[in-house]
């Protein structure tokens, strides 16, 4: 076997295609030959940073100047029923009441940070990357009314659009943010506590099955230690600073069902604030984005177990 | 003993390393990314009994590998794959994060040195995460064409990478 059957054959394995008897020649290969174990790890560790690199590239370091014309409303905070957050805490940004929750079963405790407006129902989002936390703001997008998995409303992905900070870039997505302001948290959170933050947006392409070209729906958390305010200055260059971050993204030809993205990732005790990003990328360009929806964009907090059950109020 | 502290950060400061390990066995990306968080809060569950960071280290391949196996055999009914004996080999031979910051840098600039059609490739197989049997449809190729445009295209970028390692001038 020499180099490039190896690889052909490791792209079947990635793949699922491999035969079982190649996979077996491929293993007696490595086992013999640390040579090939060698460029097994090389390859797949390569391919984890082609995945970062691309995922980088596309929702973070390509972008062209803006062209939105988004009424502004006054925003609207949501508060959400206690009644819904039976198991969390609900982080009322801004001045709300918080509730902590016993463990779960599952032993992990779990939290809810409520992301402001997280169902699109109260407010349109603003242009341009958000100023302050609590305000979904970006590309040309609006809420809707003639679709919604929660709620009476949803997002619906309007044009795509790029960073105001970065004039050579190409307008690829339409991408909304919301900053979270975590700093509140810091002083709830126990010394030895561990957290993991989970973002979760539902997505709908409702164009009818097989529809072309193919969207990529995103959702992805970036945190940051810092001032919250100075990142509207910094984006999106500042993604390489993040302290930590996590994205979950399918692609769609249409169907008109729902689907969920999950991102998790850890959080730092030296984290501030949490940038929230929901996109929908065209996989060909330009393409006019029609029946494209976001909604129910949830932030979680897990915590490990024996977090005391408690109100507190700021 | 290590601290919590210490832990999330070794853990964090380990994250490619130890996904690129769990998608190796998972070979879907989102799959391993979710092992790795619940790896790491099963490690800072018992963090009280990593002596070391290579223990931790250790730990979490091994950890995370079984649970890669579960999570496949659980989806899938089975787990089609290299055995857990050479996976374990692995394991042990896994390099850590070390070293891969300059690489992640000079990957950077071999793609910036690829064509178009080269990138779209890569963007459909690493990115869009599709099936070699979708990029051949929708590239119009066929199945073993795109086997072998991806296994020379990782030895192009290795190479590239390896010579762009080797330059002192480069960053």
């Amino acid at each position: 076997m020499n180099q490039e059957q190896f690889l052909q054959q490791l792209m079947r394995l990635e793949d699922g295609t491999i035969e079982p008897e190649d996979l077996a020649q491929l293993e007696a290969a490595m086992r013999q030959d640390p040579q090939w174990r060698a460029l097994f790890t090389q390859t797949h560790l390569q391919t984890m940073a082609l995945h970062e690199a691309l995922r980088s590239e596309s929702f973070v370091g390509t972008a062209t100047p803006k062209v939105l014309s988004m009424p502004k409303r006054v925003l609207a905070w949501v508060r959400r029923p206690v009644a819904a957050m039976s198991m969390g805490l609900l982080l009322g940004l801004l001045g709300a009441s918080w509730v902590w929750s016993a463990a779960s079963p599952h032993g992990t405790s779990q939290r809810m940070a409520s992301l402001i407006n997280g169902g699109f129902e109260q407010s349109q989002p603003e242009a341009g990357f958000p100023g302050q936390s609590g305000l979904w703001s970006g590309d040309q997008a609006e809420t809707d009314d003639r679709q919604a998995i929660e709620g009476r409303r949803s997002l619906r992905f309007v044009n795509t659009g790029a960073d105001a900070t970065d004039p050579t870039g190409r307008a690829i997505s339409c991408d909304l943010f919301q900053i979270v302001d975590l700093r509140p948290l810091k002083d709830h959170l126990s010394e030895d506590s561990q957290a993991l933050l989970e973002l979760s947006a539902s997505f709908l392409d409702a164009r009818a099955s097989g529809s072309h070209p193919s969207v990529t729906f995103t959702a992805q958390l970036f945190l940051f230690s810092g001032d919250p305010a100075q990142a509207k200055d910094r984006w999106p260059a500042m993604g390489r600073d993040a302290l930590a971050s996590g994205a979950a993204f399918f692609t769609s030809l249409g169907g008109a069902n729902w689907k969920q993205a999950t991102a998790r990732c850890l959080l730092p005790p030296q984290a501030d604030y949490a940038v929230i990003q929901i996109a929908a990328r065209p996989d060909v360009r330009p393409t006019k984005l029609q029946h494209l929806h976001a909604d129910d964009v949830r932030l979680t907090l897990k915590t490990q177990p024996a977090l005391p059950l408690r109100v507190a109020s700021r | 003993m290590l601290t919590t502290e210490n832990l999330t950060a070794i853990l964090l400061a380990e994250r490619l390393a130890l996904t690129a390990f769990f998608a190796s066995i998972t070979h879907d990306f989102h799959l391993a990314e979710d092992v790795f968080q619940e790896i790491c809060i099963k490690a800072l569950k018992r963090s009280e009994s990593f002596q070391s960071p290579a223990h931790l280290i250790h730990w979490s391949r091994l950890s995370g590998k079984n649970r890669c196996i579960d999570l496949l055999r659980a989806r899938h009914g089975r787990h089609v794959g290299l055995s857990p004996e050479m996976l374990d080999l692995l394991a042990q031979e896994w390099p850590t994060q070390e070293g891969l910051k300059p690489m992640q840098r000079a990957l950077a600039h071999c793609l910036r040195q690829l064509n178009d059609n080269k990138r779209g490739l890569l963007r459909l197989r690493y990115f869009e995460g599709r099936k070699c049997a979708e990029v051949a449809s929708i590239t119009g190729r066929k199945i073993e064409t795109i086997y072998q445009a991806l296994a020379r295209l990782h030895r192009e970028l290795g190479d590239c990478i390896r010579q762009r390692l080797s330059t002192p001038a480069s960053p």
